[in-house]
This record gives structure tokens, C-alpha cells and sequence, in this order.
């Protein structure tokens, strides 16, 4: 040990002599009462994982593509879509992506961009053909049937696309699919393309996409609204109003549904102007047929909302008799028209001939005779009443089997469009 | 009773656990404390301070066995806050005026308290020769006792700077200790 060592060891012997005053414990045993713990609350393990999962989610999805998205607009689809959706890419709120993803028979697809919402998503895409040769006009490069992700299994709804554009050597469209969850980083476009040999090939492209991107919904309004009607009930369960659609949801349990499928008296005002519906689909699951109806973006600013059920289908117990034998062919059952065009006696029965408005359906049709009363035995559609130009009422064939010296029809009851004019302000919130 | 278990008890939130923890030490927290702030008062406040701030972040150390040299770091670091909120070199004068009176009033036991003095006084001038650096990590290790990853996390610098500021500061020590012979 040299005598620098020695001299720091004898100083180490010296400060080992020092003793911490004796009120030392009680200086530190004062200053520790005023001490609070920042120990978070112990937390279980669970919960644990959770929050750091989130956390990752989080922080790798911020990460992941927001630059390369933001601000900037789809080029090249400036008439394409809604009035709403055209506005929506000009202000550059679409996401571009830009990939090309090389098809079979020498044809690019280049995926251009998205503008997604709560409530479809809209995909803008080009086909080219990077060799210049024209693209056959009857071929079908692109025909999507969905989107899949990270809780995501979108159908494909409509699609627009041009003509050709660059001498026949590309198209450009949109698709548009139900909206895709906001946890899907990536998204797989699914497509079938018909190929120039006469086959088919299934696609499955995938393209990031990011859900921070997405447009804020304008308005999500629950409604529970519940109408009785004359065999069922309906209700209105909520609208969902975003930057490029509207939908309204609902469901109705109706047992005459059937006889007269619409929704077209469905209507949405947005400051006293009817909004003209797009699509519209239901699908029944236990009795219940739940719909939901599409109407392009609400205008703005937005001052009054409506939802109307102007007409759906109603039934009425009419127990009308129609003369066979009067000269008087045209009728009127509670207010729908019904016209006898033809009565005809066969040796295998009697066939009547009437034409009806195609929103009417008459039930319980019995052939009266001069002794008895015989039930229809079937019936035929003649004719929609569309051809040879003339709107005329469609035709149906009503035999009777059996039946001899016709006086009269006896119908019991209709199904018919009726006026029911529900009408639910719908709130609009702030 | 073992030092992890009052450590996990301490980080549960009990304060006698922890004060337990610190008695079990304190002289060697008192010398640390002295080594920077050479003064009694100074040095007991910043044992307040640093008993505060371990019960207020005791729940993030990691290895209940790390205690002490994390605790260390902790009083180090209350040190040289203070030190520098007094904005107060401790000159070798003033150290020696104020150690002059407080070593002779801590060491009731030392047989022959003058010359040990002399020998205090002899290596805190030397230190005065080399960097703060290399005297920080010089008293750190030769005076108490402390490992070089100990040193290297009060100072907040890699093991390999702690072992280059000791044997350099030493490699001068040993020059200037030659030199004061030779005078």
C-alpha cells in the first residue's frame, strides 16, 4: 500500500469514528410524518397487462402512419361519390395511400386512397396498365366483395367507376364498404378478378390504414321509438349521422311484411327538405326483421331533423263483395282499386281475371256462386303491367276449381300501403 | 429482522419500517452526508430530505437488495442540491475551521485526537490537487467503503469513469504526495 492509500485509510479509520448525532432519529422520524407515499395503488395483475397492452396500442399506433396520411387529398377523384364525399377529399380529410399491387394479365391496381367514418368506408382506386396496352372494355379487373382487419369484416356496398380514362388505359372508381373497426391498423381488401383466359382469380391485397384518421361522427342519436301498427310493431332504434352518411336503424316485427316488402316510407327531413334515401336492407333474426336505411351526409348546419314513417304496410278487414255480373268492372276496396278484367267459366272451373295496384294484396278471396261459396284455389301473375310502354295495373288469375255460374268475389281483407305519418323529431344535441 | 423484508414493508408504505431501515445505517449515511456538506446541520438536513424522498419513490426501486446504494444516491444527490442551492464551495479553510471543531467533537473515542487531525487535514489538502471528480470518487471508495457500481450510480456515470477518475486522481495524489516530501 503506497502512502496515499495508507493516509486515505487512515482517514477512512477516522471518519468510521463518527457517530450520526443522537437526534438524528428523531429528526428523521418528524420529517417522515409530513411524507406522503406516491405509490400508486397496487393493482391487479391483470389489470396490469391490460393497461400496458393499451399502451402499446397506443404508442405504436400513433406511430405508425399518421404522417404519411394527413392533410392531403386523393388526386384524381374529384367527381366521384357523394356531393358530401367530393367536399370531404377536397378539404384533403381522405387518407392517401397510394400502392400499386400488380393483377394477373399485366394490370395494376393502385389503391389510392380511403376516407373512412363510423359508417362506411370509401376506397378510391385506379386500374392501369403499366405497359400502355388498352384495357379490354368487357372485362372485369376489380369485382370487391369485402374488408377484413383487426375486428373488421366489412361487406362491400356499391361501387362507381369511370370510363376509361388515358386512351382506354385506365379506370378509376370507388368502393364503398361498411365502416371498419377503429382498431385495425391494416386492412385486407378481398376482390375477385376475371381473367383475359376466361377464369377467375380470388385477391386479398392488404394496405395499412389508420383509424386516427377517420372522420368524427356529426351525430349518434338513440331513438327507441315504437310504433303499433295494424299487425306488428316498429321501431326506430338510433341514426348516425358522419361526414359522408346517415344511417337510421330499426327493426319491426310484422306479420304482412311479407305481402308488401318496402321502406320507402321511410323518410328523413333535414331543415324541412326531404333527403332522398340510398340503400336500404333488413335482415331477420328471431322474427325480428331489423333494417337500417342509408342517406347521403345531413347538410349543414343542421337546424331540424325528422323521421317520418309515412307509409308501411297495414291491413284492413274489408269483407267486400264484388259483382261478377254487374257492368260495372272497376272497384273500390277501402280505397284501392280493383279492376275484373275477364270472368271465364272452364270445364275444370271458373278463372277471374282482375288487375290491382301492386300495393294491395287482397285476402281471403272466395268465388261466390249461385249455390255455394268456393274457396281460390291458385292464383298467377299475368303480367308485371310495365310492358308494351303502358303503365297498367298488373294482372292476376284467379282460379277456382270446381266452380260453376260465377256471381261474385268475396274478399275478406287487405294488405295495402298504408298512411301511418309517425313523425319523431329527432334531437339534435350540441 | 432482514433488511428485504423491512424493505418490502417499507414499500407497502409503513414509515417505521423505513426509519428502521435508515437507523440500521446511520452512521455511514451521517459520514456520507459530512463528506459533502462538512457540517453537522447541513448534513442532518439533508438526511431529512433524502428520507422524504426515499419514502416518496421507495415503491420504484426494483431489487429490495439495492437499498442502500440506491438510498445513497439519493442522500448524494440531496447533497449536492443543497450544495448548490447555497451556491457554497466548500473551501479547504472553511472545511477545515468547521471539520476542526466537528471531528473533535465526533471523535470521543480516538485515542489521540491532534495527530489524527493532522493526517485529515494532510489528504483533504491533497485532494484539493486533483478534479472534484476523482475526489468525489477517491472519498467515495477509500473513505466509505462504497463498490465502484455504487460510486458509479451516485455519480451517475459508467463504471469504467469511476475506475479511470479513481487511479487517475490517485496516479496525482501519489505525485503530489511525492512533491509535498520533497519541499
Amino acid at each position: 500500500m503506497n502512502e496515499v492509500e495508507e493516509k486515505l485509510a487512515e482517514q477512512k479509520k477516522i471518519i468510521d469514528t463518527m457517530k450520526a448525532p443522537e437526534e438524528l432519529e428523531s429528526r428523521l422520524r418528524h420529517a417522515l410524518q409530513g411524507a406522503h407515499s406516491r405509490r400508486v395503488p397496487c393493482i391487479p395483475t391483470l389489470w396490469k397487462i391490460a393497461a400496458v397492452l393499451m399502451l402499446v396500442v397506443v404508442i405504436t399506433g400513433n406511430n405508425y402512419n399518421a404522417f404519411a396520411y394527413y392533410g392531403r387529398q386523393i388526386l384524381g377523384f374529384t367527381n366521384y361519390g357523394s356531393d358530401a364525399l367530393q367536399q370531404l377529399n377536397e378539404q384533403g380529410l381522405g387518407q392517401t395511400i397510394e400502392q400499386t399491387y400488380p393483377l394477373e394479365d399485366g394490370i395494376d391496381l393502385v389503391i389510392n386512397g380511403v376516407i373512412s367514418d363510423a359508417n362506411q368506408l370509401t376506397l378510391y382506386y385506379t386500374i392501369h396498365n403499366p405497359k400502355g396496352v388498352k384495357i379490354p372494355i368487357h372485362n372485369s379487373f376489380y369485382l370487391p366483395t369485402r374488408i377484413s382487419g383487426f375486428l373488421t369484416d366489412s361487406k362491400f356496398i356499391s361501387g362507381e367507376s369511370s370510363d376509361y380514362y388515358n386512351g382506354q388505359k385506365e379506370i378509376k372508381g370507388i368502393t364503398q364498404f361498411d365502416s371498419v373497426s377503429p382498431f385495425s391498423k391494416e386492412l385486407s381488401l378481398h376482390f375477385y378478378q376475371d381473367l383475359m383466359n376466361g377464369g377467375r382469380k380470388e385477391w386479398d391485397i392488404s394496405f395499412p390504414y389508420n383509424p386516427n384518421q377517420a372522420l368524427r361522427s356529426v351525430m349518434e342519436q338513440y331513438l327507441n321509438k315504437t310504433f303499433v301498427l295494424d299487425k306488428g310493431t316498429f321501431t326506430f332504434d338510433s341514426i348516425s349521422a358522419t361526414p359522408t352518411l346517415t344511417v337510421v336503424k330499426g327493426n319491426f316485427k310484422v306479420e304482412n311484411f311479407d305481402k308488401i316488402s318496402t321502406l320507402a316510407g321511410i323518410e328523413l327531413k333535414a331543415n324541412g327538405k326531404v333527403i332522398k334515401s340510398g340503400s336500404s336492407n333488413t335482415h331477420l333474426s328471431n322474427d325480428v326483421n331489423e333494417f337500417n336505411i342509408s342517406f347521403p351526409a345531413l347538410p349543414t348546419p343542421l337546424k331540424t331533423l325528422t323521421l317520418e314513417l309515412k307509409t308501411f304496410v297495414g291491413n284492413q278487414v274489408v269483407n267486400q263483395n264484388i259483382s261478377l255480373q254487374s257492368a260495372k268492372k272497376i272497384f273500390n276496396v277501402h280505397g284501392q282499386k280493383l279492376v275484373v278484367k275477364q270472368v271465364s267459366t272452364t270445364p275444370e272451373g271458373v278463372e277471374v281475371v282482375i288487375a290491382d295496384d301492386e300495393k294491395v294484396v287482397f285476402n281471403g278471396i272466395s268465388l261466390v256462386t249461385q249455390t255455394d261459396i268456393i274457396p281460390l284455389t291458385e292464383f298467377k301473375q299475368k303480367n308485371t303491367g310495365q310492358e308494351e310502354g303502358k303503365n297498367q295495373l298488373p294482372q292476376t288469375l284467379l282460379f277456382f276449381k270446381g266452380a260453376t255460374m260465377p256471381e261474385s268475389l268475396q274478399i275478406k281483407d287487405i294488405d295495402y300501403l298504408k298512411n301511418y305519418n309517425e313523425v319523431i323529431e329527432v334531437p339534435l344535441g350540441k | 429482522m432482514n433488511v428485504v423484508r423491512l424493505v418490502k414493508k417499507a414499500k407497502r408504505g409503513n414509515k417505521e419500517a423505513l426509519l428502521q431501515l435508515i437507523m440500521l445505517e446511520q452512521d455511514v449515511y451521517f459520514r456520507l452526508a459530512m463528506t459533502y456538506m462538512g457540517n453537522t446541520h447541513d448534513a442532518m438536513d439533508v438526511m431529512d430530505d433524502m428520507i422524504v424522498k426515499v419514502y416518496e419513490k421507495i415503491h420504484q426501486l426494483h431489487s429490495e437488495e439495492a437499498f442502500y446504494s440506491w438510498s445513497k444516491t439519493i442522500l448524494v444527490n440531496s447533497c449536492k442540491s443543497l450544495l448548490h442551492k447555497q451556491k457554497r464551495i466548500v473551501l479547504v479553510e472553511d472545511f477545515q475551521a468547521i471539520e476542526t471543531i466537528e471531528i473533535a467533537e465526533s471523535l470521543t473515542r480516538t485515542s489521540d485526537p491532534y495527530s489524527n487531525r493532522d493526517q485529515h487535514m494532510d489528504i483533504q489538502a491533497l485532494l484539493l490537487h486533483i478534479s472534484d471528480h476523482q475526489k468525489e470518487a477517491i472519498q467515495l471508495k477509500y473513505l466509505h467503503d462504497l463498490n465502484y457500481q455504487t460510486i458509479a450510480a451516485i455519480t451517475q456515470v459508467s463504471i469504467g469513469t469511476v475506475k479511470s477518475r479513481v487511479s487517475e486522481g490517485l496516479k496525482k495524489l501519489r505525485l503530489f504526495a511525492r512533491g509535498d516530501e520533497h519541499e
